[in-house]
């Protein structure tokens, strides 16, 4: 497309005059091409007519009518999106997981094919020692829970006599305040 | 802070706050662009269902990188440049052949095939002729020059901003749309529709 400065006499070319009804040329150029049509009847009909075709087309896409979105569409989307950065579908996420999978199977296939006893010996003392700690953990997390449970049905047990109001209100109150702090620990994570 | 609040705030300043971690200030961007996008897409591609799975797909991978964003350009610009990938992505899937249909012929002249798939369900839905006479005028043209046209009679971007959101040299975006629209008038003056 040329881009030269015409002088006022000269005629345009319809590329030319498109850049101007597009308000793409300097100011001295657009003087400059309003004074030569003032004058000339061929570019005034070349403007002519690149003005009706933008207006027929900017028309024709406003006519087109948008896709209908499906309701709730953004909120799905956002849930889509933090699932996604969040979940093993991360890619970050998943890399590590692959790693440690990747670094799993190398070490197993060592063993395998090595078959040396004190290499094996090792591993079945970590492996021991790994278990250990679970169950250790589970069997803490499981007093918890049992502490917990001891607590709130006692606490009901005192209140479901006097008033079952009470009683509910207690539950609502335990609820919220596990909804909170699952709410507290999500966003410290992620902050 | 509640969901009005939100609305008053500028793009750049909800980037922000959803790049810290704050899910509404992410769907308030979605809430403010899906229906550009989703229309943009969906010229793109003619075909609903896949407009909606790549608008999603667009808007998972802006989430994901809202920390590498520019405030430099604007966020409407970057959120157009990632649709017009996804969607160049999707109908290369969809049509390996399609990778050719980008270059410029010896002429200079773009060699892209016009479509003629078979109407959608959604399109047979539309009860205007009119409607339809000129989505088919849209759908003829060939889909690098129908996008430039898309996105500057449809979603008034500047010259400029479809040169960032396609890749384009601004001389290509001006040479192409100027041969867009000739298209466009000859497809029109054949169909016998006023105005040019």
């Amino acid at each position: 497309m040329q881009n030269k400065h015409a002088t006022t006499d000269e005629c345009r070319t319809r590329e030319q005059i498109v850049l101007f009804v597009d308000g793409l040329v300097s100011s001295a150029e657009g003087a400059g091409v309003e004074s030569h049509v003032a004058a000339c009847s061929s570019c005034l009909r070349l403007l002519n007519e690149e003005k009706a075709l933008l207006g027929t087309i900017d028309r024709i896409m406003g006519d087109l009518s948008d896709p209908v979105l499906p309701d709730g569409f953004a909120a799905a989307v956002t849930t889509a999106a933090e699932s996604e950065i969040h979940g093993l579908r991360s890619a970050t996420v998943r890399k590590g997981f692959m790693i440690a999978a990747a670094m799993l199977a190398v070490c197993s296939a060592i063993l395998f094919v090595t078959g040396n006893s004190a290499v094996v010996g090792l591993s079945f003392g970590l492996g021991a020692a790994v278990l250990k700690m679970t169950s250790v953990l589970l069997h803490s997390l499981r007093d918890f829970s049992v502490g917990v449970v001891g607590v709130c049905r006692s606490l009901c047990l005192q209140f479901v006599p006097a008033s079952q109001a009470a009683a509910l209100a207690l539950a609502v109150v335990f609820i919220s305040s596990l909804a909170a702090c699952s709410r507290l620990l999500s966003r410290q994570e992620r902050s | 802070m509640v969901v009005f609040e939100l609305a008053k705030l500028t793009d750049i300043e909800l980037v922000s706050i959803a790049a810290r971690g704050r899910e509404d200030g992410f769907e308030e961007l979605v809430r403010r662009y899906q229906r550009q996008i989703v229309s943009y897409v969906f010229r793109m591609l003619n075909d609903y269902e896949s407009a909606l799975d790549v608008t999603q797909e667009v808007f998972i991978k802006v989430y994901n990188s809202l920390d590498r964003y520019n405030s430099e350009y604007k966020f409407s610009t970057w959120l157009y440049r990632i649709a017009h990938n996804a969607a160049i992505d999707n109908i290369r899937r969809r049509d390996p052949r399609a990778q050719s249909l980008e270059t410029d012929g010896r002429d200079g002249v773009i060699r892209l095939e016009i479509e003629t798939s078979e109407p959608s369900p959604e399109r047979s839905r539309e009860s205007s002729e009119r409607r339809d006479e000129i989505r088919n005028v849209v759908r003829c043209l060939p889909a690098a020059y129908r996008e430039l046209i898309l996105l500057r009679h449809g979603h008034d971007l500047s010259y400029e901003e479809i040169g960032e959101v396609t890749g384009l040299p601004l001389g290509t975006v001006k040479n192409r749309l100027f041969r867009a629209r000739e298209m466009m008038r000859q497809i029109l003056l054949e169909r016998g529709i006023d105005g040019v």
